[in-house]
């Protein structure tokens, strides 16, 4: 993240702002004369820190102890402070720093809050929320910057607030605006940051070798910070190999810059370079021990060492858990093989590199992994040719989390951010993501949430240029999830007016560094103006006939009616859902309840035709999927009972249950090959009957002539349950 | 030894209850669970006194203990299952039947009457786990729903315990009977997996404590009548096994090549008595 956010010597204030706050040392220097040294000669500094500390106050205690790195000394010190002052906002809003400093920015704003509760003008203390705000890529940072730049239109904290958010969107002017008048400044530090961003701005446009960094390296050469504020953007843009480069620049100039190291080692995980990231993120724990971020990295990487399989292939790079590998494997590498060459064939491109999958049964190290990143969303995340998801142990398709959709849709982020070299713009990258998970991925679901149909009713959509702000800094909490499906739909309708080549245009546009009003004039041959009106167009008739109240209402009467009694009532509830909606499949769809209400009516032909139309529209309930593999396996109609199985074994993966009932399907069905894959990956998941497990592996070897195999398989499975018939007459069987 | 299931034949006695239920729709589902782990005890000729609906009292469990311990002698086999819901209050533990409940003191005061060499008790409550620590004694196996008092709610264990009396599937050892330890770890199975396709954090977490008793608690398939000829087979059978599961502890020992050799031999025989006994049935 931000370089000044982490040591006094590079914060966003002014002296002389701190020397309102702080009261006068009595030996020496103060902390913002330390400060200022630290620009200088650091050792300097630190012996200025050690002669403050023996000033009797703890706030000026709190400010050395900082400045000397004890990040816990002075968290006591502001503590005993606030203590000593409770009614100084001045002291919360630079405790508040501190803590926003070493990331713990949940804690930073409470301190700003709690100033701002003693005094509600108190600038820096607003300052400090809409940096915080900015960190979180929440909107309203821009308007808290804002407020405060009306009533102090010099303010540079603001400025940086205000610039940085123009640069996270490509807004490289404004932000230039905003920061020309500081970087002439007579104050060091926030000349000095000026500048950094400027430089920023320049490498946004292209430009490598800015002026600014010249000046800035020129007035102070160890101002390594520069290379940290050009590397956040150029990781806000996903350049994660230009940001890696500017990082090892920061730290080769200024080894002490802890914040840098840190920054460094979670972007070489980003381009799997995961030792070199373990070095940097240690000498930065070394440095700055409190620094969250980096001290649950390095959990997560210990965790990865530990407890993960790495498995290489020609195009596939996958890291999973050990009690996961053997499940996810061949599916993994199916839908890698499949995504490249189906998403590669539509837009022209195909990686050169293999592709790093990483599957975490921990959500909490998914997010470790991804953190410091604006609008991920929740599913997953691809850095260039590597991807991190939560594997389906960490959320299950009852929370709406369909794991192979969403490799899907973070493959087509690969195709998309490798073939621009990263300057594919967010909102084209995501939209050509959902539009291939409903168009070429396992599930082809095109169940678009009726909340968005409301936003579409309501006006809420953004234009095509705006939109890469709904992922970067969403004005309300939902913002996100339909800037998602409205970046699908976008490109559904570009191809569905223009073709898929229009997107593959688009795509080759932005590599050849177009913007988005250039890359859609050359993909789709309209103006964003006039794609936005024909995509209003489009989406009313989409969704024409579509009533979100009415749906919603028959659907709560359908759920209310499917614990009673009548079931009759329950199935007129239902199907009216299911006609005001017939798409929606997605949680809590009204379909299951249909079936169920069917079938206990004892129409059971019509509660498979309800199911099977469920399921065909991209409906993945594993319950639903079980219920309607049931029935179909009781109507004797094994081979429709296998595609659904097979759709119900990808989204539940790792239940033994499930792979080996696709196991015994595919067997029956002669798919020898692919039988023995689920019955390895059931075997692999330590199911209750292992003997049986082993007897199923040794039939599939069996069936495919590989009799060493099969005898193997089956003297394990006799070596558990020696009187096993099945096992005993297949033994018979291989041994002639 | 080779660790197969004893057979309950006459010697093994088994004392079903089923408690309350608090409303009747869950006094008539403990009632169906009771009858149904009755039948597949009867499967293995062990004799069984069923306890249900108002008959479950304490005063007839009482009974039906002080019978089983009257009529066991040390080489026999006692089983004594205890299905519904139970409450604890921090200190006791009440097994809920109509009348008094009683206490996990008093369950073990009466079970302590047991005289049959081979015991397991399944407490298949809610709070069962606050039983476990007064039931507890050598020889004896105890299974309980939850692993302490404090899992108060209604478990779906007993459910579970009966679905593994009659799964090929909880036959892991696919002798053909369903022995404690093979019904425990396919409720345990099962009840995870009951929770997690709920999308539930589980309420329940089952208990297993003392030696494996091996006592038949169902038979998948009724045993035939062997004649001669068969009876030569299953003894040889026997002895087959048995060298099984020598070899079996030798296998660390070993080269696993050979290991596998010796064992591919003895059970290809085994494979040939089984196809035999089959084809003679």
């Amino acid at each position: 993240m931000a370089p000044d956010r982490r040591h006094p010597s590079r914060t966003w204030l002014g002296t002389a702002i701190l020397a309102s706050v702080l009261s006068a040392p009595a030996v020496g220097a103060g902390p913002d004369e330390c400060r200022r040294l630290a620009f200088t000669d650091r050792d300097a500094a630190a012996d200025c820190y050690r002669a403050v500390l023996l000033d009797p106050s703890t706030r000026v205690e709190a400010e050395a102890l900082w400045g000397l790195g004890d990040w816990a000394g002075a968290d006591r010190a502001f503590r005993a402070a606030v203590a000593e002052a409770p009614e100084d906002p001045d002291i919360r809003v630079r405790w508040g720093r501190l803590l926003l400093a070493a990331h713990h920015d949940a804690d930073a704003e409470e301190r700003f809050q709690a100033a701002l509760a003693i005094d509600p003008e108190n600038i820096e203390a607003q300052v400090g929320l809409a940096e915080v705000a900015a960190g979180r890529f929440d909107a309203r940072a821009r308007a808290l910057a804002q407020g405060v730049l009306d009533r102090t239109p010099a303010h540079a904290g603001a400025r940086f607030v205000l610039a940085r958010s123009a640069l996270e969107v490509g807004e490289v002017e404004t932000a230039r605006e905003l920061l020309r008048p500081v970087a002439e400044t007579e104050e060091p530090e926030a000349r000095l940051q000026a500048m950094a961003l400027l430089a920023a701005a320049d490498h946004l446009e292209g430009e490598t070798e800015s002026p600014w960094t010249h000046r800035a390296l020129a007035e102070s050469p160890g101002y390594g910070a520069v290379f940290e504020t050009i590397a956040h953007f150029h990781v806000i843009t996903r350049r994660y190999e230009q940001a890696v480069a500017m990082l090892e620049r920061a730290v080769a100039i200024d080894p002490r810059l802890y914040g840098a190291h840190a920054t460094l080692g979670v972007n070489l995980l980003r381009v799997n370079r995961f030792e070199d990231a373990r070095r940097h993120l240690a000498y930065a724990w070394e440095g700055e021990p409190q620094d969250a971020e980096v001290v649950n990295t390095l959990r997560l990487l210990d965790s990865v060492e530990e407890r993960f399989d790495l498995t290489e292939e020609d195009r596939l790079i996958l890291r999973t858990h050990r009690d996961e590998t053997g499940a996810l494997l061949g599916y993994v590498r199916r839908l890698v093989r499949d995504g490249l060459r189906v998403m590669g064939e539509r837009y022209g491109y195909v990686p050169e590199e293999p592709v790093v999958i990483e599957l975490y049964p921990h959500h909490d190290d998914f997010a470790v992994r991804t953190s410091g990143l604006p609008g991920l969303g929740i599913l997953g995340a691809t850095f260039g040719d590597v991807v991190a998801m939560d594997s389906p142990s960490a959320r299950g398709i009852d929370e709406g989390f369909d794991w192979a959709s969403a490799l899907w849709h973070e493959l087509a982020h690969v195709v998309t951010l490798n073939a621009t070299d990263n300057l594919v713009s967010r909102w084209f990258s995501e939209g050509v993501s959902v539009l291939e998970e409903w168009r070429t991925g396992p599930s082809a679901s095109r169940s678009i949430l009726i909340d968005f149909i409301e936003a579409v009713r309501a006006d809420r959509l953004l234009p095509v240029t705006d939109l890469d702000r709904g992922f970067m800094q969403p004005d309300f909490p939902g913002r996100v999830v339909l800037s998602y499906i409205q970046a699908g739909l976008l490109c559904e309708y570009i191809e569905e007016t223009r073709g898929v080549a229009a997107l593959a245009g688009v795509l080759r546009a932005y590599a050849a560094g177009e913007d988005t009003p250039a890359a859609v004039l050359a993909g789709v041959g309209a103006t964003p103006e006039q794609l936005d009106a024909e995509f209003d167009a489009y989406l009313e008739t989409r969704f024409e006939g579509v009533d979100p109240a009415a749906f919603r209402a028959a659907l709560e009467d359908a759920t209310t009616l499917a614990k009673g009694a009548d079931p009759a009532a329950a199935a007129s509830a239902a199907r009216a859902a299911v006609g005001f909606y017939p798409d929606y499949v997605g949680p809590s769809s009204p379909y299951p309840l249909l079936a169920e209400a069917e079938a206990h009516l004892g129409r059971m032909e019509a509660a498979i035709a309800t199911l099977a139309g469920y399921w065909r529209r991209g409906g993945r309930d594993p319950r639903a999927l079980g219920r309607l593999v049931e029935w179909l396996s009781a109507a004797d109609r094994s081979a429709e009972a296998l595609p659904v199985q097979r759709s119900l074994a990808l989204v539940t993966p790792l239940s033994p249950d499930a792979r080996r009932r696709l196991g015994d399907f595919l067997l029956e069905s002669g798919a020898y090959a692919e039988a023995l894959d689920e019955y390895r990956a059931h075997l692999s998941l330590a199911p209750h009957d292992l003997a049986d497990a082993h007897y199923r592996v040794a039939r599939a070897h069996r069936a495919l002539g590989r009799v060493a195999e099969a005898r193997r398989h089956v003297l394990y499975a006799l070596e558990i349950a020696p009187r096993f018939r099945a096992a005993l007459s297949l033994l018979l069987e291989i041994e002639g | 030894m080779v660790a197969s299931l004893v057979s309950a034949s006459a010697a093994t006695r088994t004392v079903i209850v089923s408690g309350l239920g608090g409303e009747p729709r869950y006094a008539e589902a403990f009632a169906r669970l009771a009858e149904s782990a009755a039948e597949r005890a009867r499967t293995t000729g062990a004799e069984v006194t069923l306890l249900t609906g108002p008959a479950a009292t304490a005063g007839a469990l009482r009974a039906a203990l002080e019978g089983l311990a009257g009529a066991s002698e040390p080489a026999d086999a006692a089983a004594v299952i205890l299905l519904g819901h139970g409450s604890y209050d921090g200190e006791t533990y009440r097994f809920n039947v109509p009348g008094p409940d009683p206490t996990d003191a008093e369950l073990a005061e009466w079970l302590d009457a047991l005289e049959a060499g081979r015991q397991l008790v399944v407490v298949g409550t809610s709070a069962s786990g606050a039983a476990a620590d007064a039931v507890r004694r050598e020889g004896r196996t105890v299974i309980t729903a939850t692993k302490s008092g404090t899992e108060q709610a209604a478990t779906v264990f007993g459910e579970y315990w009966v679905e593994a009396l009659g799964a090929t599937s909880a036959d892991t050892d696919k002798d053909g009977r369903i022995g404690a330890a093979e019904a425990f770890h396919f409720a345990v199975a099962s009840v995870e997996r009951h929770f997690e396709s709920r999308g539930l954090m589980a309420t329940e977490h089952a208990r297993l404590e003392g030696p494996d008793t091996r006592i038949v608690l169902s038979r998948l398939a009724p045993e035939r009548l062997l004649d001669a000829e068969s009876r030569l087979l299953v003894a040889r059978r026997t002895e087959i096994e048995e060298r099984i599961a020598e070899l079996r502890t030798e296998r660390e020992s070993m080269d696993i090549e050979a290991y596998f050799a010796r064992l591919q031999e003895l059970l290809l025989e085994l494979a040939v008595i089984e196809r035999d006994l089959e084809d003679g049935s």
